[in-house]
């Protein structure tokens, strides 16, 4: 068995053909995460025992005939965010020192019945409120960073210790990571996925969802973990992503490309690799159009309008009690996040009316089934910079990461990243498929396409 | 871009009872500052006309 080479979907054929057992598989992640682990940390707690536990009872489960589906006897990570009971779960935070949740968030709960085994929690910036996770390193270069704030999440799947991960994404925290690790990560449409028993970070913004080796992982473990939770108002009941055409080919499909505001000054070789990635998907057919959406120019007032105040509300009482005990980064955010006025945060609000109708627009106007663009403006960058540069260009980290990816949590919409190639230096990069609202098949099915023709996402780090 | 004055620093603390220790005022006046252009975005844009989102998880109409 070679771990580096196995995906969900090849360790699930292996698993239900009894041809590689669940407690195999799993000591085979865990004896890696031992191994690697060290050098990367993305993992805070390693669930070794609970998780050989799991291992056996799946294997005897499934040599009884009970089966679950693609879940089964597959280890996972899931992001320190989320409650996993009678385990150790702190949202990154010494604030949360300790904390054991007597219950599961319901997608934990979700990936449980499917019979996953839970490796253990993944490193995650404290509170989900910042983009490099500190003290998780880049599995391709161990001198920068994994993106954040699911920067565990990224850096185990791309380290291969584990075949998923769960991230949170509220300006970019699935795609982000998945970008600068080069593996795949998924935001669903906002109400897709339940929140339920994942600390917040902003309530109006936060999305879970599956980070993973491939597009067809992902599918798969999104739609273990979807659907409506009667613990989050914000779940609707509409009917499960449906997967199955995803390997259908992209032919005639319409993809939008924007270029204004995606494209302006970000790093050449992220333009010139997601450049040719849309030339791969004009060649399998799609049709490419270019776009225009006037007000993304305000997407960045819209969204730190909305998360500096909900986070601030979130923690007004930890900032009064324990602001001694955040870190500086997300101390200082929160901070700042109490003067907001409520006039900020509503028209904040109303802003982020004005760019989902535009971007609705857009996709009406052009019939677009899904738009391609950048996941980030630049790299990974050093570790302890808060500045990446390029061409003699300066650009804050923040602005990099959260830029071109804010505008789908704005809007809500289902956004795949996939590995499209490497800068110069070495370094990963992601394109963004994004769909419509409840659309995760079109992403997924423009993802599958391109893996198909390109190799990036089996490419692994040197490690 | 608004400038964030030791003056109103101190209102705002005054405000949100707040608990910043003074070695800390400066860097969260910077931050603050730095903040100020998206605040003054937000005050400057016509919205009266605008909804604002409400109903996060809204498919769209044709979707």
């Amino acid at each position: 068995m070679n771990i580096t080479e196995l995906t969900i979907q090849t360790a699930a054929e292996a698993i239900v053909s009894q041809q590689l057992s669940p407690v195999e598989l799993t000591q085979a992640y865990l004896e890696r995460i031992e191994a690697i682990d060290p050098k990367i940390t993305s993992f805070v707690y390693v669930m070794y025992d609970e998780a050989m536990a799991a291992a056996k009872e799946a294997e005897a489960e499934i040599a009884a005939g009970h089966y679950r589906g693609p879940l089964h006897g597959i280890p996972i990570g899931v992001k320190d965010l989320c409650d996993t009971a009678g385990v150790l779960t702190e949202a990154g935070s010494a604030i949360l020192k300790g904390r054991i949740p007597t219950t599961d968030a319901t997608l934990v709960k979700k990936l449980k019945e499917a019979g996953a085994i839970l490796v253990g929690k993944t490193r995650t910036h404290e509170f989900a409120f910042g983009g490099f996770t500190p003290g998780t390193s880049n599995p391709w270069k161990l001198t920068h960073v994994p993106g954040g704030s699911s920067g565990g999440s990224g850096a185990a799947i791309a380290a291969d210790l584990c075949l998923a991960a769960i991230g949170t994404d509220t300006g970019g925290s699935i795609r982000i990571p998945a970008a600068v690790n080069g593996t795949v990560g998924f935001k669903p449409t906002f109400g897709r996925v339940s929140k339920a028993g994942v600390y917040p970070l902003s309530w109006s913004l936060d999305h879970p969802g599956p980070m993973t080796k491939t597009v067809e992982d992902a599918a798969l473990v999104l739609a273990a973990i979807a659907g409506w939770d009667s613990r989050d108002p914000n779940t609707v009941k509409q009917p499960l992503p449906d997967f199955s055409g995803m390997a259908d080919g992209i032919k005639g499909m319409t993809i939008g490309v924007e270029r204004r505001f995606f494209f302006d000054q970000i790093h050449p070789d992220i333009a010139q690799a997601v450049n040719q990635a849309i030339a791969v998907l004009a060649d399998l057919g799609a049709v490419i159009k270019e776009v225009e959406i006037p007000s993304l120019d305000f997407v960045m007032a819209a969204e730190f309008g909305i998360v500096m105040p909900e986070a601030s509300t979130i923690h007004q009482k930890n900032l009064r009690q324990h602001a001694d005990l955040l870190t500086e980064d997300v101390r200082l955010w929160l901070e700042v996040g109490e003067f907001f006025l409520s006039t900020h945060y509503l028209k904040a609000q109303k802003l982020r009316s004005v760019i989902r109708a535009d971007i609705q627009r857009a996709y009406q106007e052009h019939q677009l089934d899904v738009m391609a663009l950048p996941t980030t403006r630049g790299p990974a960058s050093v570790q302890g910079s808060m500045m990446l540069e390029w061409e003699g260009y300066q650009e804050s980290i923040v602005d990099a990461y959260v830029k071109p990816s804010a505008p789908f949590n704005l809007s809500g919409q289902p956004s795949l990243s996939v590995p499209c190639g490497f800068t110069s230096d070495g370094l990963p990069i992601g394109m963004q498929i994004v769909g419509r609202p409840f659309d995760e098949p079109s992403c997924a099915k423009v993802g599958v396409a391109y893996q198909s023709a390109t190799d990036w996402h089996k490419q692994r780090p040197p490690l | 871009m608004k400038e964030i004055t030791d003056d109103l620093m101190q209102q705002l603390l005054q405000f949100t009872e707040l608990p910043i220790p003074d070695d800390r005022l400066p860097k969260v006046q910077a931050e603050l500052t730095a903040a100020a252009g998206w605040l003054a975005l937000l005050d400057h844009l016509d919205l009266s006309e605008v909804e604002p989102v409400t109903h996060f998880s809204a498919a769209w109409e044709d979707a």
